[in-house]
């Protein structure tokens, strides 16, 4: 399998504090690092899944791929280029490869256009001529299974999941590597939470698409992705593949988010690991190993030294003096 | 026989909208025992919150509601007047809303929202003050006399709904309506809140109505479960009736659906295909009847009425008549 998109050590800051106010409190740190020394791949054909509470960088992460903030350190290698660095200009021809399936489905849906319109703004944008407009988006219809009268509807018309399927229709036009989908179920009912996975995994198929998928719900990604990343303030707790991060979960944080996501079973066994307070600070990191303040198993060595991203298993990488076993 | 803290018998709500009425709730009877925690469940637009905010009379103004009666500690709701509605919301009867963020006003510390919530005790502010203390410190805010002098922004999310539980207790309500606590929370956080909520709900005895449409917590957390479908209540029973003994087509398909539920990896997950009937012209016969993977002919010609499968769990759905009467 050859690697599609290969991402080194990138960091992504953004700043918090004005010019005035650096001058008047000099200590006081200027930037948060949102995405903090990050390193994966991903390969032809495969889902990788994101995983983190809100504020995790996760989709920070999935917009400084594609470019839509600009990235402060490391690399972007995508089909062998590097990307960052690049400026807007030079970075459009290779959103042609790359799009992008935004969080808010009808939110990122002009409200103004038609579902016909919506579909042929990335040929416009891109500057592709078609021989026949209106059956491209006929087609782009079918493949997301709605049949083509919705190309005279507007997006106020459409219920969630119909949105969400325009938003994945569009992402597709191009016959784009790699598809970016920033929380593709949030906001959808159990009922068809399955349905947008499974035309995801359809077209997958189909056309040998890559797929980052970020989300916070794990019992979703378990079904999608073949490999897996936990983020944590910013960086990677934990890498894998996704059967070994269900099956042996390293680190306690890895564990506790799959302790809390509550089995409907009144009668489940409670394997609980309950974490302690919230989410720390961005711009207040802890000292030593990030995740100490709140881990149920911390000791002296997690509260002094930082831990390095280690392997554990092959393929299976954890940031954790301390991993579980099992 | 337990004593029920809330009954509601036959209730309807209406919506007047431009392209018609708009049945939003129909018919729907249940009870909330004292001390028990009742889960409301349905996905998006089954009129669940709809019936939440008729219980607490906090409905939209084209809301017509109609029906037999709402019985809340032996007095009827219905048609009571709005003072003494008033005097109801907010001491008997709180609630706590979906999102944190915008249920606390911004302008004002939670020192002074945490007294001016107490503004029917005749204690001093200081006792007041007092007493929102010891308040949030039972549900774990850290420093509790500092941080009444904050503001919201300045807690977290998990912090903010910590806030609101301890709020809803202060007046040591019977009943506290609890509309998607954990919706606007991160998951880590969501397991705070259910043990918290239990646990809370265990020291001071009241009831809480749940509202959500996350399966996962309802299982963790309630001990009655209601399903409610385009409208109707078509199902309820204990939480292991509903979890273990699902009787209802809709139930049933609702928790093969979940994805938490499937524990082998799939790459094609069950739905329910279709979409909720339109509520202003509603089909003849079962509400549920288009999308149902069991449909008979009976369903399209008679509405299906709530049959008893055991002590406190009943269905609506023709299936599940071998003979006998609708109760």
């Amino acid at each position: 399998m050859s690697e599609l998109i290969h991402v080194n050590n990138l960091k992504v800051r953004f700043r918090v504090r004005e010019m005035l106010h650096a001058l008047l409190a000099p200590h006081a740190p200027a930037h948060i690092e949102a995405v903090s020394g990050v390193s994966f791949h991903i390969n032809t054909g495969e889902t990788f899944g994101l995983v983190g509470e809100s504020g995790s960088g996760k989709t920070t992460l999935g917009r400084a791929l594609i470019g839509l903030v600009p990235v402060n350190q490391g690399s972007i290698r995508f089909k062998g280029q590097e990307l960052s660095g690049l400026n807007d200009r030079a970075y459009k021809p290779h959103r042609r490869d790359m799009t992008m399936m935004f969080q808010d489905p009808v939110g990122c849906l002009s409200p103004r256009l038609r579902v016909e319109s919506i579909l042929a703004q990335p040929f416009r944008i891109h500057g592709v001529r078609l021989k026949n407009t209106p059956e491209k988006i006929d087609e782009l219809l079918s493949m997301v299974g709605l049949p083509p009268e919705f190309k005279n509807r507007y997006p106020h018309q459409l219920s969630g999941g119909q949105a969400r399927r325009i938003g994945l229709a569009r992402a597709l036009a191009l016959s784009p590597r790699l598809i970016i989908a920033d929380e593709p179920t949030a906001g959808l009912d159990v009922s068809i939470q399955g349905d947008i996975l499974n035309l995801l995994g359809k077209v997958q198929v189909e056309s040998n698409v890559s797929v980052l998928a970020i989300t916070h719900n794990l019992a979703v990604i378990r079904h999608i992705s073949e490999r897996m990343a936990i983020m944590y303030l910013g960086r990677f707790v934990e890498v894998g593949t996704t059967e070994d991060i269900f099956a042996h979960p390293s680190h306690p944080y890895t564990e506790a988010l799959l302790a809390a996501n509550p089995v409907p079973d009144p009668d489940a066994p409670h394997k609980r690991v309950e974490l302690k307070g919230d989410v720390p600070s961005l711009m207040n990191r802890p000292e030593g190993c990030e995740f100490h303040s709140r881990c149920p198993f911390c000791r002296d060595k997690c509260q002094k030294e930082f831990p390095l991203l280690h392997e554990v298993a092959p393929g299976h990488h954890v940031m954790c003096h301390y991993p579980l076993t099992h | 026989m337990t004593e029920n803290v809330l009954e509601i018998k036959d209730i309807s709500v209406d919506f007047i909208t431009d392209s018609g009425r708009l049945k939003a709730v129909r018919h729907a009877s249940f009870n909330v025992p004292k001390g028990k925690i009742v889960g409301l469940v349905g996905e998006s637009g089954c009129g669940k919150s709809t019936l939440a905010s008729v219980l607490i009379r906090l409905m939209s103004d084209n809301a017509v509601v109609s029906g037999e009666s709402i019985l809340f500690e032996g007095q009827n709701l219905m048609g009571l007047p709005p003072e003494e509605m008033r005097a109801l919301r907010g001491n008997k009867m709180t609630m706590i809303f979906q999102d944190p963020m915008t249920a606390l006003n911004p302008v004002l510390t939670i020192g002074t929202q945490m007294t001016d919530i107490q503004h029917r005790s005749h204690k001093t502010r200081a006792q007041k003050r007092q007493i929102a203390v010891e308040m949030l410190q039972k549900v774990g805010i850290p420093d509790p006399e500092d941080r009444l002098n904050q503001y919201p922004n300045e807690f977290s999310g998990g912090m903010r709904q910590r806030i609101c539980i301890a709020m809803a207790l202060l007046s040591k309500p019977s009943l506290i309506i609890a509309d998607e606590p954990t919706t606007a929370l991160d998951v880590t956080l969501e397991a705070q809140i259910v043990h918290l909520l239990k646990d809370l709900q265990e020291e001071m005895g009241c009831s809480i109505l749940c509202v959500s449409h996350h399966l996962g917590m309802i299982a963790e957390l309630c001990h009655d479960v209601v399903v409610m479908y385009a409208g109707e209540l078509i199902e309820q029973g204990t939480v292991r009736d509903i979890f273990h003994k699902a009787a209802h087509p809709y139930t049933q398909r609702l928790l093969e659906c979940d994805p938490a539920n499937i524990q082998r990896r799939s790459k094609n997950l069950p739905t329910i295909k279709g979409d909720i009937p339109n509520l202003v012209n509603l089909p003849r016969g079962c509400i549920f009847q288009d999308r149902c993977h069991k449909k008979i002919a009976i369903c399209s010609q008679k509405t299906p009425g709530p049959l008893s499968l055991g002590p406190g769990h009943w269905a609506s759905c023709h299936l599940l008549n071998q003979g006998e009467d609708y109760v």
